[in-house]
């Protein structure tokens, strides 16, 4: 299996982070980024058991994987869902900022042959290209700061927010995170400084919710309400080097996230569904057809997957790390009782037996 | 193996030299070139070959023919004879015996001196080499400011010799090998042994091995056998034809690949960064280094995307503009019969056309083919309206920027007319989408596991030194880096 | 619509602004690019609805000025079809209008008092007008207007007439600065406006402390005449006053028509060479 190097995880989990927050059709406020902050200290702490599982060298997600290959196929479902919605962002996104193209179907085929072609390098290309994404998005948002810090206006910026709404935030903002469920599964490529790594994501994610979303509210103020996708309009209200219109900027930007974000969950999924149906051929062609075909059928019914997508991420992120936590906290104390019944075996044969049992 | 090779390794020297002398010219079909020449030496019958033009008359008649005519030994069989020359005579410090035709012509061709002697299944090859060959001089593709004025020649040991010259280290290895069914040529690995693996170097070997070309004429024959299979846009191999650039790429603990016949040394792996730097980097103060550095870096992008921006801005994005910027552009664009796609697309490719001519015609024509493209085509297409003054602007600032990195001066172009397609058709959409498949296919690049984007992607904070910038050489001399550890 | 780099005035019309600029693409046989649209006349019917239109459109420049006329834009436009930018630059250099785009006059319209202040002409004459979402609630005179320049810190690089005694002197103002902080005093609210102005005077007949007197007396006058027509007259909250109240949690519960009777302002003008 690929490895990646230390400090990939966060890279890579970083760049989906910004995807998903640049094309985010929310008007920020106080509470959106208590609520934010909330719900990055339940992941923190939902990270936790993975930390742990992954801290035994023996620890395989796929062997010890809970309910076998259903489980698998959850996480398979769960990443084309995660894929159809970064098609279904383009879609969005192509409404608010001019796109030179024929309509939005002919940019999410385009997109999704692209995706297809970047799939096909595996996970180790993906990691790779993180590191230059993560270095482009700085420069972006250096871009966007040095436009914006004129147009600034700190008073937009009401502290005060009530309870409720942060907590009704917190709740929605985890069930956008899908990065949760990935953290867990590219864990297993990552070598060493999986903490580290994790740690650093959930900081920068911080950083860059908190930073983005106050940048937003400053720059945008009341107008924020009526925008369809306030960074962008943050972007073309932030006027760098004397230019009209800074938000096709961001086109660059938003469009090589997605490709990235759409290739990263085409290469989860395959992952998935090689376990399930080894001998399937074009996998990779088939993950994108499938994303499409979601993203096309929720767009065109208006559904929302977001109770299902923030489900999925509670099982396969929280219940399904607790769980395999638990299942082999218990067998290392059922093995522990065994061999001390074995090296206590002279003494009372009779216990033998029961430890046996235990151990299989 | 070729199917039309034959091969004469298999084939024994015939004891019987009247015999022996017509198998050889059986089979070099008495080639003109070939000199044999039939003698006495102590009595017994033997028999002198080489190759005319490959060996040095002087040293042969010196070292070899006269203390062999004047050998005097009474009552000696051949292979007493033998043995006598080659335990107390020694004509030539490269020796060897030899044993079948195919090990005879090999040496043979390769400036050798063989002895046959009558009744004897075995000759004497002696090196004596002494063709014509260029004399060590400067560069022609990487010229410098401020390094060294020696270039690689088409002779690989006269090549061996400059590495050894400036690496006086036990450590350095160079090993020959002789690859091509035909042309038998002859190609020198060369590495540090206490910084390369040596599974990297059986990898390296096992890559070559593999050839089963008739002939090795050039370092492009085997660069793709060194290159992983699977088509990249970036090559993972790099090439240069200065020996203190290979030096320093050695003590990085790379390895080099030398091919006889090619003025070019092969090092792998090639790292993205390797494109950006130059030895006179090295001789600058460290702040203007990295500054040219940076401005090597700036002068790939615009290379690659100015002319695909030009065109995505102006037909798609003019809202970034300012406003002066556009009445220029709008002034310009409006009576040019083109589409601005076709346009750039044409003045992108017209450029190559009058670079390939340049490049292929004779010296003296050169010069007017500068002047015929340069002011007749460029001055009269703009004029006459066919051509926007901004187009040409770009193209010609794309194209000066190119010349900056001439190690990626294949992938450029072809990149850059890409580019310049899909802005056309999608504006920066299609550039971000090209620039993806640009991106991922760069990153999955690697040469024997090395990361072809290190030490940017994956990041190594110990490499940047020497890579986004340039540091002093007592902070470098610090941070003995190798590209071992670039490694998985 | 007066065409980009040309004298040329392409007219148009639709039931929406969208379909009347379509139209305009029609009539014109090519495409119209609206990014570098320079100023937008606009009547006050249904402004603040224009405005979002031109925000979601996603290739209108935001800082686009915008320019409101009392009556019929398009008929205004026709007559007066150039020199309309140049005009409100004048102004703002002359330090009696506050140029403004149509990104910062929605802003201020969707704030809680639904009022703006926008450039007008009016009777051939420009000024600054409050407006609000779908009228022009009251246009203030050039004293007002210059008031409120001052409040906006907006004065820079001209010369102001003083009235000193007698005479009335230049005084040459390089730059300004305008703060507001609101204070809680006996259930009122004050507010502080303080003003810092950076210059000096023409002639050097006039003690510089007496000089000071008088630009603090004229600049007030201006303020207070300001202040008394958008705030007490107009109920406009032209300068964050809300905000600054909120931000000290003053006037709890209490919206901004509650809030206006409990305001009483003061000026503190300060003058440095």
């Amino acid at each position: 299996m690929d490895k990646y190097k230390s400090l990939g995880l966060f890279s890579v989990l970083i760049c989906v982070r910004t995807f998903l927050i640049i094309c985010s059709p929310e008007a920020s406020d106080a509470a959106h980024m208590a609520g934010a902050a909330l719900s990055l200290i339940f992941q923190s702490l939902c990270a936790v058991p993975m930390l742990i599982l992954y801290k035994d060298k023996n620890f395989s997600l796929k062997k010890d994987m809970l309910l076998g290959k259903f489980g698998c196929m959850l996480y398979a479902l769960f990443f084309i869902i995660l894929g159809s919605e970064s098609f279904s962002m383009l879609w969005e996104v192509t409404k608010s900022v001019h796109f030179p193209i024929d309509s939005s179907l002919t940019g999410a085929l385009i997109l999704a042959a692209v995706c297809v072609y970047t799939a096909s390098f595996g996970i180790k290309a993906v990691s790779r290209a993180s590191w230059i994404l993560t270095a482009l998005t700085a420069v972006s948002l250096a871009v966007m700061i040095t436009g914006a810090v004129p147009k600034m206006d700190l008073s937009n910026f009401s502290p005060s927010a009530d309870t409720k709404d942060i907590i009704r935030y917190a709740l929605r903002d985890l069930a956008q995170s899908g990065e949760l469920v990935m953290l867990f599964v590219l864990m297993q490529f990552s070598d060493k400084q999986r903490s580290k790594s994790t740690l650093a994501f959930f900081a920068g994610k911080l950083i860059l919710t908190e930073g983005i979303s106050l940048i937003e509210i400053t720059v945008l103020g009341k107008v924020m309400s009526i925008s369809d996708i306030p960074f962008f309009t943050a972007g073309a209200f932030s006027q760098p080097l004397s230019i009209q219109r800074a938000d096709p900027l961001y086109m660059l930007l938003f469009t090589m996230l997605c490709v990235f974000t759409a290739t990263l969950q085409i290469v989860l999924s395959v992952m998935f569904v090689k376990e399930l149906l080894p001998k399937l051929k074009y996998k990779t062609l088939a993950a994108a057809v499938l994303m499409l075909g979601i993203s096309a059928v929720s767009g065109s019914f208006d559904t929302d997957l977001l109770p299902l997508t923030g489900t999925m991420i509670v099982i396969l992120a929280v219940v399904f790390p607790a769980a395999m936590l638990i299942r082999r906290k218990i067998y290392a104390i059922q093995k522990n009782n065994n061999s001390s019944n074995n090296s206590s075996d002279t003494g009372s044969p009779d216990r033998l037996h029961t430890g046996e049992g235990a151990s299989q | 193996m070729h199917k039309n090779v034959i091969s004469y390794e298999d084939i024994p020297i015939i004891p019987d030299i009247s015999a022996s002398i017509q198998k050889i010219k059986d089979i070099s079909s008495e080639s003109s070139d070939l000199l044999i020449n039939e003698t006495e030496i102590c009595g017994i019958r033997c028999c002198i070959f080489c190759c005319e033009g490959l060996v040095s008359s002087f040293t042969m008649t010196d070292m070899m023919i006269e203390p062999l005519m004047a050998l005097s030994l009474e009552n000696i069989t051949a292979p007493e004879l033998f043995e006598h020359i080659n335990k107390k005579m020694l004509l030539s410090t490269d020796r060897c015996s030899v044993s079948d035709y195919g090990r005879f012509f090999a040496l043979l061709n390769s400036g050798f001196v063989l002895l046959a002697a009558d009744g004897m299944n075995s000759m004497l090859a002696f090196g004596v080499q002494g063709y014509e060959k260029r004399s060590v001089s400067d560069t022609f593709g990487e010229n410098n400011l401020t390094g060294s004025h020696d270039g690689f020649v088409e002779t690989v040991r006269v090549n061996m010799s400059l590495i050894r010259r400036r690496l006086k280290s036990p450590v350095l290895v160079q090993k020959l090998l002789v690859k091509g069914e035909t042309g038998k040529t002859d190609i020198c690995i060369s590495y540090l042994s206490d910084r390369v693996p040596k599974e990297l170097i059986s990898r390296i070997e096992h890559s070559i091995n593999s050839i089963k070309l008739e002939s090795i004429l050039s370092t492009g024959y085997i660069q793709p056998f060194l290159e992983p299979e699977n088509k990249r846009i970036f090559s993972s191999a790099g090439t240069t034809e200065r020996p203190d650039v290979l030096c320093s790429k050695l003590i990085e603990g790379r390895v080099a690949v030398f091919v006889d016949g090619s003025p070019y040394a092969l090092y792998i792996p090639k790292l993205f960064t390797d494109n950006f730097q130059t030895v006179d980097d090295y001789n600058f103060k460290p702040f203007y280094g990295t500054f040219i550095r940076w401005v090597k870096y700036i002068a790939f992008i615009i290379a690659l995307l100015l002319p695909a921006l030009y065109t995505a801005v102006a037909l798609h994005h003019q809202e970034l503009l300012n406003s002066t910027l556009l009445l220029i552009l709008s002034d310009a664009e409006k009576n040019v019969p083109f589409p601005i796609t076709a346009e750039t697309v044409g003045v992108l490719l017209m450029y190559e056309v009058i670079k390939e001519a340049g490049l292929r015609l004779p010296r003296s024509v050169g010069g007017a083919v500068s002047i015929v493209a340069g002011i007749i085509i460029g001055d009269c297409a703009v004029q006459s309206g066919l051509i926007s003054t901004p187009m040409l602007t770009v193209a010609a600032l794309s194209a000066v920027s190119g010349f900056v990195i001439p190690e990626l001066s294949q992938t450029i172009p072809i990149l850059r007319i890409i580019l310049v397609i899909c802005g056309g058709i999608w504006g920066l959409f299609g550039i971000s989408l090209c620039l993806s498949v640009i991106l991922f296919n760069m990153c999955s690049t690697e040469d024997y596991g090395f990361p072809y984007t290190a030490p940017f992607s994956p990041f190594f904070k110990r490499a940047l030194g020497d890579t986004a910038v340039r540091s002093g050489f007592r902070k470098m001399q610090e941070n003995d880096f190798t590209v071992e550890e670039l490694n998985g | 619509m007066r065409l980009f780099n040309s004298d040329e005035v392409c007219s148009s019309s639709g039931e929406t602004l969208l379909s009347a600029f379509e139209n305009c693409e029609a009539m014109q046989e090519k495409q119209l690019f609206p990014g570098h649209l320079e100023i937008f006349v606009s009547s006050p019917k249904q402004l603040e609805q224009t405005l979002i239109t031109l925000i979601h459109n996603n290739r209108i420049s935001p800082s686009c000025h915008l320019l409101c006329v009392p009556e019929d834009a398009c008929g205004f436009i026709k007559e007066n079809d150039s020199g309309l930018s140049e005009l409100i630059d004048s102004g703002g250099r002359s330090g009696y209008i506050i140029p403004k785009n149509i990104s910062g006059v929605l802003n201020d319209l969707l704030e809680n008092d639904r009022r703006a202040l926008v450039p007008v002409i009016s009777s051939g004459e420009i000024s600054m007008a409050v407006v609000s979402p779908d009228s022009i609630e009251g246009i203030l005179s050039e004293e007002e207007a210059r008031g409120l320049c001052w409040l906006c810190g907006n004065v820079r690089e001209i010369y102001i007439p003083v009235e000193c005694e007698d005479t009335v002197e230049d005084f040459y103002v390089r730059a300004s600065s305008a703060k507001l902080t609101a204070k809680e005093q006996n259930g009122r609210i004050s507010i502080t406006a303080e003003i810092k102005i950076n210059g000096s005077a023409e002639k050097n007949d006039i003690p510089p402390e007496k000089m000071k007197k008088f630009i603090a007396k004229r600049v007030s006058s201006l303020c207070s005449r300001a202040i008394a027509k958008t705030v007490s007259g107009l109920h406009a909250d032209l300068f964050g006053i809300q905000k600054s109240i909120d931000a000290k949690r003053l006037c709890k519960g209490k919206d901004w028509e509650e809030i206006i009777p409990l305001l009483d302002f003061y000026y503190s003008i300060k003058t440095a060479e």
